[in-house]
């Protein structure tokens, strides 16, 4: 029984958005507890996946087909709006930049209410109490006073806050967006809090990431994504530890972990693509080193290979 | 000395600095940044004054007077920004942003001949030529970066100061970007200086890394030793935080 059940799910990038990718099919499954990474870059869609999960002023993104069910044991199976009516707080959105977003005169309080959507009054204190507690749970340092203004918070500090706002709601699903915006120790300090929260909590953990690394570190299932479809998707360690599709063993080669000092990095030579033009055949094969007649002709239907999933006219390692 | 040096110098977001950068060399300087590349890069392009100490390029030192500095420093200069930063006026096209600098540094030439430069330069880095007649949101963010690196560039410096050049870039975007840094290295002619958070690319790209926290370089040396073998403690919270993939 999945927490979230995606369905041959499209979506087109809202206008104006730039250049956003689209998703195009797309099924995913999100078990209750399960660590998932979404691995693609900007044209990928998968930024529109997490726009859709986590409602923002400036970007409204609209299904244009498929369905998104969410699944809460209590109530059944519902859509995607009535669950999050049902219960607000359902699904706990990750800031994209804790420092950022907590350099604020206002008091510390203020800022933790207002990330409740629809607060009613006699939920104020219990809210703010849930905070404190999950604060010292995560730091193990009390909470800091909450009268103070958020910008007094040291940055380690507004990452632990930040995850505790996240937290004293009981979401069963937490989204993350790779807090690349953020100094590399406290991006690993606020990715690692809050994925070792999750686990600890038994809470759903959905990454979006363009970077092998972070997919690596922060997931146990993977889904591989090129020009809105999945292309590889598996165990991370399996995916990720032998990639059999061509654009994940790329996006493993260019992770900034993973490069060698003194070789050229390995990219392909024709162009990225330039989102809504989708090619003929295999959307990778433009700049896929083994393309073949067959790769722009056909386009690769998602199957079953031995433990993974593979959209692939010739994957890494077979047999011919 | 050789090359682009400071000198004990004083500059906002860090304490003293000394550094130098030879042509055909990468420095990159991380960690605790903020502020420094800017602080670096308006002191060499004459715009702000050191509070303390001195630099130079070669055997010609920076004088007290600002103008002295543009006269004969900030020429040899080139500077790269975050792409978001990009000085690229939004009404105007690519190529007009790239051959801006040479309005002041060539003037002898015509419009045909800045144009022929611009586009020569942008085809060496990687780029293609019908880059030059879109607008800076026409293009990808990697195709506006290399539009910028161009513009950095045209007027044959021989340092190119880079602040968080690689910042938003998906890893296919910064890739083929690094290989043409390498390659700009590679031929001699150009020294490389970047001021970022990559410590990982720090590893890839550069010859020699200096670590900052607190204000001051806390360790120094060959990429590859500090790299794989950092010493400093704040230097091993760097490698541990690039993620996923065991150090190699």
């Amino acid at each position: 029984m999945s927490l979230l059940s995606i369905r041959d799910l499209s979506v087109d990038a809202p206008r104006g958005a730039g250049p956003a990718g689209a998703l195009d099919g797309f099924d995913l499954d999100i078990g209750a507890g399960e660590h998932v990474a979404l691995l693609g870059n900007r044209t990928s869609g998968i930024g529109l996946l997490q726009a859709l999960l986590c409602p923002r002023r400036e970007m409204k993104v609209q299904p244009a087909r498929g369905t998104l069910w969410i699944q809460n044991e209590d109530e059944g199976r519902m859509s995607l709006s009535r669950a999050l009516a049902a219960r607000p707080g359902l699904i706990a959105c990750a800031d994209d930049d804790p420092v950022a977003a907590l350099e604020d005169t206002r008091p510390l309080r203020d800022l933790v209410l207002q990330r409740h959507a629809r607060v009613r009054r006699h939920d104020r204190d219990r809210i703010l109490e849930a905070f404190r507690m999950t604060f010292q749970g995560l730091s193990g340092d009390a909470a800091p006073d909450l009268t103070a203004p958020g910008s007094d918070l040291t940055r380690r500090e507004r990452c632990v806050a930040s995850a505790a706002i996240l937290f004293s709601r009981e979401p069963r699903l937490v989204v993350s967006r790779d807090p690349q915006a953020m100094d590399p120790l406290h991006r690993t300090v606020y990715l690692s809090l809050v994925s070792t929260a999750c686990r600890d909590r038994g809470t759903a953990h959905l990454v979006v990431t363009p970077l092998a690394g972070t997919a690596a570190g922060f997931s146990d299932r993977v889904a591989v994504v090129h020009m809105g479809r999945i292309v590889e998707s598996g165990p991370t360690g399996d995916v990720l530890g032998a990639p059999r599709h061509p654009y994940t063993h790329l996006l493993r080669a260019l992770d900034p972990g993973a490069t060698r000092a003194g070789h050229r990095l390995a990219c392909p030579e024709a162009a990225l693509p330039i989102a809504g033009i989708r090619p003929e055949g295999c959307s990778f094969h433009l700049r896929c080193p083994r393309a073949l007649a067959g790769c722009f002709l056909e386009v690769p239907e998602l199957v079953d290979a031995g433990g993974r999933q593979l959209a692939c006219h010739r994957p890494i390692g077979a047999h011919q | 000395m050789s090359g682009l040096w400071f000198d004990q110098a004083v500059l906002s977001g860090a304490g003293a600095l000394s550094f130098d950068v030879a042509p055909g060399e990468h420095l990159s300087i991380v960690g605790d940044v903020e502020g420094v590349g800017e602080a670096i890069a308006a002191a060499l392009t004459g715009r702000s004054k050191l509070s303390s100490g001195r630099f130079g390029v070669g055997d010609t030192e920076a004088g007290a007077r600002l103008a002295h500095v543009r006269g004969t420093i900030r020429p040899q200069i080139g500077v790269l920004r975050p792409v978001r930063l990009a000085p690229a006026n939004p009404d105007r096209s690519l190529l007009s942003a790239i051959e801006e600098p040479l309005l002041a540094s060539a003037r002898r030439l015509d419009a045909a001949e800045r144009r022929e430069k611009a586009v020569s330069l942008l085809v060496k880095l990687g780029g293609a030529p019908g880059w030059i007649s879109l607008m800076p949101d026409q293009v990808p963010p990697l195709a506006l970066q290399t539009a910028m690196l161009a513009r950095a560039l045209i007027s044959e410096p021989g340092f190119l100061v880079a602040i968080d050049p690689l910042r938003a870039l998906d890893p296919e975007e910064a890739a083929p970007l690094m290989n043409t840094l390498q390659d700009l290295k590679g031929q001699g002619a150009l020294g490389i200086l970047m001021i970022h958070q990559d410590f990982g690319r720090a590893g890839h790209m550069a010859d020699r890394i200096q670590i900052l926290h607190g204000g001051e370089c806390v360790e120094a040396g060959p990429a590859r030793t500090i790299r794989l073998s950092p010493t400093h403690p704040y230097t091993r919270m760097l490698a541990n935080a690039v993620p996923g993939f065991a150090s190699a």
